[in-house]
């Protein structure tokens, strides 16, 4: 079965003045078509005002299809009924994690979720164990949130989801506000979750480099899906992506480079270890093997 | 002589169960007309360094100098000196809040005393260096892109005429595209005006482009403050320290492991292609 499905989906943003009168209405998705598959790892990518956050929106029923609908796990979120299932099944995590915690110990606000579900404290209890866990905050339980840094705020609010036992989790730029190491820190987490625990994974970020680890990779552009593919298909298009204001990973634009000079390399290539692999036997063979510096 | 410190320490709630020393002992001087990289963890102490280089916090110990004077000192003007040394802070959209563009930006400018017409040329040259377009100039700030946003909240500063510009964070959450325009525009400043540019920033890359000098805090302490290439060489320590290395610079390091002498200062794709391309070339005529 499909987690996500969306189809024709429409949703506008409408402006209105001191008297209520419409102003302007701008339309943040069109005719959206976009399905994922369940325990798959999608990233979307798209500039600033592409629909991406707004998509994001209607996976858990925070926004409504203005037209369309959108079905999580079968379920349409313009149901009442199925909201809550809705919500523990697709959970999600934001940009700030400054903003998604709300309790003063780590582990009381991994277990705000639960307790909201009115579960045994048992059960709680264990639930929180599993989440600090598969994020690797345990030794982080009874800290105070505010002495953590921002990649581990970021994994207490993901634990916070995973505490909830979701079939898939939608983050939507969760990386934009940390260090490189908060940012790698978060990437390997989502990453286990997907491969070890089978959860379904939708990343909205602005950094190719993350994207790289996707199974798939969906470009949004003027509220609709444009380009579909696996990341090598679609960072093969360079050109293309410039002109959808992205850009590809730093890997792939050296080589995107090096064979407009006339180096056989292969289009889409991803990360810097694949490029070394083609560029030492292209360097080695060459007479000597070295410059001025060997 | 432009900006310079002398054993900073910063302690907040000193006394208090909660005390955390958020910066300490540093000295350093940031030469007019430079480009500066700010790089640190998240916590390190990068946002209370920059807050107390134009006097918006005051040091616990240790004095800051701007052209030679004591910034805290008795009756120094420090409503003028934030118009020189002008802080852009994360998200800076947030702090829009007139009807229109322009007026937004006039704000400073007439806030410190400028006549009408005064302002108003100054805000129209903030808005024109930062690329913000004239049809956006009567638009409702809410209204506009993010990365517009970003760029009239950077026009707002710049209105004031800063001779140093210190941004946090500038580029947080802008497409690629979004990005290079911020990053070119603040280079361009830097580059025709002579403003003297402190950039905070998570991406090396970025950095590693612009910055012909990098700053380094970890845990409250300044640990490098060299030229870019001679910082990233340390990238084993960055890396302990929460930060790494450009990407190009592990490219180059892992030809070097091969026996492929690439030159191990290389940080940036254009440098990179060069590199890669003058030892193929010299191979072949070998």
């Amino acid at each position: 079965m499909k987690m996500i499905e969306a189809s024709h989906v429409f949703y506008e943003y409408v402006q209105r003045d001191e008297n209520d009168n419409i102003e302007e209405v701008s339309m943040a998705l069109k005719d959206l078509n976009l399905s994922v598959d369940k325990g798959s790892f999608v990233c979307i990518l798209g500039h600033n005002g592409s629909g991406k956050s707004t998509f994001a929106k209607l996976l858990n029923g925070l926004q409504l299809p203005k037209e369309g609908t959108v079905l999580i796990s079968g379920m349409d979120t313009r149901e009442d009924s199925s909201l809550l299932a809705i919500r523990k099944s697709c959970g999600m995590v934001f940009q700030n994690p400054d903003n998604q915690i709300i309790a003063n110990v780590v582990e009381e606000d991994v277990a705000f979720g639960p307790e909201n579900l009115g579960l045994q404290s048992d059960e709680i209890v264990r639930r929180v164990d599993e989440a600090l866990e598969k994020v690797g905050m345990s030794a982080f339980r009874m800290k105070s949130p505010n002495m953590l840094s921002g990649g581990q705020k970021q994994r207490v609010a993901i634990a916070g989801v995973v505490a909830m036992k979701p079939e898939c989790i939608v983050l939507d730029e969760p990386t934009a506000m940390l260090d490189p190491s908060g940012r790698r820190d978060v990437i390997r987490t989502v990453r286990e979750l997907n491969k070890k625990e089978g959860i379904t994974i939708v990343h909205i970020t602005h950094y190719m480099e993350e994207a790289v680890y996707a199974d798939r990779i969906v470009v949004m552009d003027d509220g609709k899906a444009v380009m579909d593919g696996t990341p090598r298909e679609i960072f093969s298009r360079v050109e293309e992506l410039r002109e959808l204001s992205l850009s590809v990973p730093q890997a792939t634009e050296l080589a995107h480079e090096l064979r407009k000079e006339g180096l056989p390399l292969p289009e889409g290539i991803l990360t810097m270890e694949e490029l070394l692999q083609y560029l030492v036997p292209l360097m080695k063979n060459k007479g000597t093997g070295g410059g001025k510096n060997a | 002589m432009s900006l310079k410190a002398e054993h900073l320490t910063h302690i907040y709630q000193k006394g208090t169960a909660m005390e955390s020393c958020a910066l300490s002992d540093i000295s350093f001087e940031i030469e007019d007309g430079s480009f500066v990289g700010l790089i640190g963890h998240t916590g390190s102490g990068k946002s209370t360094l920059i807050q107390h280089l134009n006097g918006l916090i005051r040091p616990t110990e240790g004095t800051i100098y701007y052209e030679g004077e004591d910034i805290f000192s008795e009756g120094y003007d420090l409503r003028s000196l934030r118009a020189k040394v002008g802080l852009v802070f994360q998200y800076p959209e947030y702090q829009l809040f007139e009807q229109d563009v322009l007026t937004d930006v006039k704000f400073g400018p007439k806030n410190m005393g400028a006549s009408e017409e005064e302002a108003e040329k100054r805000a129209v040259e903030a808005l024109k260096l930062v690329g913000v377009s004239e049809e956006l100039f009567k638009r409702s700030p809410f209204e506009i892109s993010g990365g517009q946003k970003r760029r009239v909240a950077i026009a707002g500063v710049l209105s004031m005429e800063p001779r140093v510009l210190i941004l946090d964070e500038p580029t947080a959450g802008l497409d690629p595209r979004g990005r290079d325009e911020i990053l070119d525009s603040i280079d361009r400043l830097h580059r025709e005006r002579g403003i003297t540019i402190i950039l905070v920033s998570h991406s090396m890359e970025d950095v590693a482009r612009y910055a012909d000098k990098l700053m380094v805090l970890d845990k409250s302490r300044l640990k490098f403050f060299d030229e870019p290439k001679k910082v990233f060489s340390h990238y084993r320590e960055l890396e302990r320290m929460g930060l790494s290395a450009p990407q190009i610079t592990y490219l180059a390091a892992g030809l070097r492991k091969e026996g492929i002498m690439v030159d191990e200062e290389i940080s940036t794709v254009g440098e990179a292609k060069a590199e890669i391309l003058r030892i193929i070339n010299e191979t072949d005529k070998a």
